[in-house]
């Protein structure tokens, strides 16, 4: 049993190893080119500079829901799995997002004293699983709670795995406005999602109890690696008819020199999936079962009929088969910031992120103080509040020593050292995380773009 | 452009104090915090136990199920029907073989050449069947009688090939021809004649036959020098009839075994109850094709139940009963049996009607006209029919049960809660009790306060016995702590429901009807709130 606890606590970390679907440090790190990747009319701070692989490393995990903090207690020096501290701390719908990210090349250049060209491979993988409250409710507090009530104990699954080549720009119209776009060509590789789920679990004033589920789940590039037969290296070719098209939109605009805003909406778009179509379904006609306790007739009669319950595995049991293709979003993200520069090499930053995806939306709110030391140091510490987490203290660091960059930035970060300083261990820190993420890596960086040099309109005007 | 130095020094003091932050750890994570070592829960569960809508039907064995019959008006009554179907008198009329040995004298004498058959010589008989106490005066013979003729002559054949034996009984008619048969000594002297058909009209069991010596064609002159004898045999073996008439006798055939109809409609639940049936029927149907007078003696008839003394039943008209008999040959005579106290006999609330009879026939007779077929029976019907329509206290259902519910935690229950809805049309309301004993049958608790019993309230009648308004019961039935304890202590559970008819508003109880369409609908939860600890 313990074993198994821990499992399924590992399992759930496993999740938790990568990281949120929102970056708030990162967008502030004016210094990297990657900064661009969260608004495209964001200008790099290099003329040029080239990304292989490893470049950026991106993972992130998020969990609106509760924390090992909630699961545990410690009662007469015993560690106790506390279920019921557990279900208090969850949300109505618990999300926990992992997303990973890895440039395979980028490219960024200035073109002209106006434009500048951005080009990337990424390959991205973003995975969400929505547990509802009532599904571990109905373990913890059983089913009095339901009473003329129903329980939602449908979990949602959703896996994106793709690669997108992104090629776009930034275009200074004027002094104050810049305009940027970026577009991507998709390729899906692996995809899990959630059309319809529906479990509920009803209870009558006489305890009655109903069980009613509808299923749509559709699957692509993923049935056929359960087959022994099935040679992915032979067929890597079936990976790339999943196709798909995303934009990425962005300005900014500055307001009395000091003060800029940034607006952008990233991964407008969506992939169609034809690989490998293979989908899970419950008719919700079938899938309905009622159990309101044995019948007294037939123990009048001194039988007990256990053929109902023969009859659950078959109506809960999906069917299963090929399907036909089906299209699916990209999590789709709203950057609006604002950045007022206090001195030449102090900023702070505020800005309002948010995702929504398949019916979620998930915002953050995140406030930010940036200082270079000279060109060689960039540095960032942030606070941001997300998924009800309000411990998050990000910072990001950048090394620049041209031409070479290494930088790393993350959320939530600052509580590590913290943890480490009062309690010697990170255990304080891991265990109330909700929010984490990182990203780092090494760029090739040539020629600092000097501030308003070159630039295409007087330096101010009266 | 470079920063001064001094302007540096934040940025490595930060680091420098996270790196040694880092470094100066021994370990980063304590793996202590992540040894569960209990799992700790208090889910509270609702579970629906039981449902279903009960009619009178399921409340009654099943044994009896088949016995459950509904009026047009919907009351529920019990049918029992046992029928003993005897041919006891017919299987009585046994006839033994006969036979008869005739002699026919043959003169001397000489036969002269002829060219057509005369009679030799003949002799008119007599004779008596000799059954007895039997006086038939007629009788249709089965296929299979037989009637063997045989013919020999003393010393020896006088005329070899000249006579022939003729044997008449015009009594034994078939198709309106009397009986007529021939038989040579060359023929090997015999011949067996199948009865089959032939009816015989007797004078209490004699009949006419006619033996002659029929001199044939022949060519040449026959001299007989000595006398001669022709022996003649008649004898009739086999018989059996289709029809008998005339005087059987007086007889008194054997005793009928035991019969029985078994009430199982309450089990063992009426039995210290007091109970009253409206209307309850028993008739007893006599259906006699004997032409004859016969008579049923009943004894005993009576009711029977466990634990106490049998009743008997009462006869309205004297017993023996005597049963009609039919005018004629092939019909039927119906007897109907008349009781005195039908309603004592179904307030004892029997389990058991338990009846034994014998039969007369002719009693005290000397002559009379009888008649039987092969076919005939009496059969004796006894037909119970109990509307269901009454009154009832103190019926007792009693059950007990195996359980042991050793393997599970009680300390795992922290309370429970028994939940009950029972929407009662039914005029019967019950008081649940649950019994927990030990292994020895001792009690050690009832799962049940006093007070917490009456889960099934009944319906309210009208003056009339119908149904008014259902009685409505919905109990939650807390059980404490102790009564957990004791239910997981008991190793034997028994079950006692105590029923009632319904009441009236001052507290009498009313006849009520029970009706097919009346239900009671009945649902039970249970809601424990547990305490899970569970070691890792």
């Amino acid at each position: 049993m313990k074993k198994v606890v821990c499992l399924l606590w590992c399992l759930t970390a496993v999740w938790a190893t990568s990281f949120a679907q929102l970056e708030a440090t990162m967008p502030f790190m004016s210094s990297l080119p990657q900064v661009s990747y969260y608004n495209p009319a964001f200008k790099p701070a290099y003329k040029f500079s080239i990304g292989l692989p490893g470049s950026s490393v991106f993972a992130g995990f998020s969990n609106n829901g509760f924390t090992y903090n909630d699961f545990v207690s410690k009662q007469s020096n015993v560690l106790v799995a506390d279920l019921d501290k557990l279900y208090a701390a969850m949300q109505d719908r618990n999300y926990v997002n992992t997303n990973v990210q890895a440039d395979v090349f980028r490219l960024s250049m200035k073109v002209s004293a106006r434009m500048y060209f951005t080009a990337n491979v990424t390959a991205k993988v973003y995975n969400r699983l929505m547990l509802p409250k009532d599904l571990t409710g109905l373990f913890i507090n059983g089913t009095s709670a339901y009473v003329n009530g129903t329980a939602s104990l449908s979990p949602k699954i959703e896996s994106l795995g793709y690669v997108e080549a992104g090629f776009g720009g930034s275009y200074i119209i004027n002094k104050n406005l810049t305009l940027g776009a970026r577009f991507k060509v998709l390729k899906g590789v692996a995809n899990a999602t959630t059309q319809q789920a529906l479990f509920n679990l009803s209870l009558g004033e006489d305890y009655a109890i109903n069980v009613s589920a509808d299923m749509d789940v559709r699957t692509s590039g993923i049935h056929n690696l359960d087959s022994s037969e099935y040679d992915i290296e032979k067929n890597w070719r079936d990976f790339t008819r999943n196709n798909g098209m995303a934009v990425d939109l962005g300005a900014t605009y500055r307001f009395k020199d000091r003060l800029t805003f940034g607006a952008s909406i990233i991964d407008l778009g969506s992939i169609t999936w034809k690989n490998d179509l293979y989908g899970y379904k419950l008719d919700p006609d079938r899938a309905n079962f009622t159990f309101e306790g044995f019948d007294l007739q037939e123990m009048l009669n001194g039988e007990t009929d256990d053929s109902q319950f023969d009859s659950l595995e078959s109506k809960f049991t999906p069917e299963e088969g090929r399907i036909d293709s089906y299209r699916t979003p990209l999590p789709g993200k709203i950057y609006l910031t604002a950045v007022y520069e206090i001195r030449k090499t102090v900023t702070a930053g505020a800005m309002f992120s948010a995702e929504r995806f398949k019916g979620r939306f998930m915002p953050a709110i995140t406030a930010s103080i940036n200082k270079e030391f000279g060109r060689r140091v960039g540095t960032s510490i942030s606070y941001t509040i997300t998924n009800n987490s309000f411990n998050n203290l990000g910072a990001g660091l950048s090394l620049n020593f041209a031409p070479i960059q290494f930088y790393l930035a993350g959320d939530n970060l600052l509580r590590a050292p913290l943890a480490l300083a009062t309690g010697n261990t990170l255990n304080g820190y891991v265990n109330s995380m909700q929010y984490f993420n990182l990203r780092a890596g090494l760029n090739f960086v040539f020629g600092r773009d000097k501030t308003q040099e070159k630039q295409p309109y007087p330096k101010k005007e009266n | 452009m470079q920063l001064p130095v001094r302007k540096k020094w934040p940025f490595f003091a930060i680091a420098s104090v996270i790196l040694f932050t880092f470094w100066s750890c021994d370990e980063l994570f304590d793996s202590s915090d992540y040894e569960l070592e209990k799992l700790k829960a208090t889910p509270e569960m609702s579970i629906p136990l039981a449902f279903g809508e009960l009619g009178i039907s399921d409340l009654i064995n099943e044994e009896d199920q088949e016995y459950v019959k509904v009026y047009p008006d919907g009351l529920v009554y019990l049918f029992y029907e046992k029928t003993l179907v005897t041919k006891d008198i017919r299987d009585m009329l046994k006839f033994p073989d006969k036979s008869f040995s005739e002699s026919l004298p043959v003169p001397p004498g000489t036969l002269l050449p002829r060219a057509s058959e005369t009679t030799y010589a003949s002799v008119e008989l007599d004779r008596d069947l000799g059954f007895a106490p039997e006086k038939l005066t007629e009788i249709k013979f089965k296929p299979g009688t037989i009637l063997i003729l045989g013919l020999n002559f003393t010393p020896q054949n006088p005329a070899s090939g000249v006579f022939e034996l003729e044997l008449e009984l015009p009594d034994f008619q078939k198709n309106g021809a009397a009986l007529k048969q021939r038989i040579t000594a060359l023929s090997g002297g015999s011949a067996i004649i199948d009865l089959g058909d032939y009816v015989a009209t007797l004078d209490d069991n004699r009949f006419t036959a006619r033996l002659s010596l029929i001199e044939k064609p022949h060519g040449n002159t026959v001299v007989i020098t000595h006398p001669t004898e022709a022996s003649v045999i008649l004898g009739f073996e086999s018989i059996d009839f289709q029809y008998v008439k005339g005087f059987f006798g007086e007889r008194t055939p054997t005793r009928i075994p035991t019969l029985t109809i078994d009430i199982n409609a309450f089990g063992n639940a009426l039995g210290d109850a007091e109970v009253s049936f409206a209307e309850p029927k028993i008739n007893l149907e006599i259906t006699s094709e004997y032409g004859l007078p016969a008579t049923l003696e009943f004894e005993p008839f009576e009711v029977r139940k466990e634990n106490a003394e049998p009743l008997p039943i009462l006869f309205s008209t004297p017993n023996p009963v005597v049963i009609n008999a039919p005018a004629t040959l092939g019909g039927q005579a119906v007897s109907n049996v008349g009781f005195a106290n039908v309603a004592a006999v179904f307030d004892y609330a029997p389990q058991q009607f338990y009846y034994q009879f014998q039969m007369g026939i002719n009693k005290g007779l000397t002559s009379g006209s009888n008649f039987c077929a092969d076919t005939s029976k009496i059969s004796v019907k006894l037909t119970v029919e109990v509307p269901v329509h009454g009154k009832a206290t103190g019926i007792v259902l009693t059950d007990t049960f195996d359980i042991d519910l050793s393997d599970s935690k009680q300390s795992e229950i922290e309370s429970a809660v028994l939940h009950s809805i029972a929407v009662n049309e039914l005029p019967l309301e019950a008081a649940l009790q649950i019994y927990l004993a030990d292994e020895n049958g001792v009690l050690i608790d009832s799962i049940f306060a006093t007070g917490q019993t009456a889960l099934i309230k009944g319906s309210t009648v009208t003056s009339a016995g119908d149904l008014s308004a259902p009685g409505i019961a919905d109990v939650d039935i807390p059980l404490s702590a102790a009564k957990l304890e004791a239910l997981f202590e008991a190793r034997k559970m028994i079950v006692r429901m105590a029923t009632t008819t319904s009441k009236d508003g001052s507290g009498n109880y009313p006849l009520v009807k029970f009706k097919s369409n009346y239900k009671i609908n009945i649902k039970l939860g249970l809601e424990a709130k547990l305490n899970l600890e569970v070691d890792l």
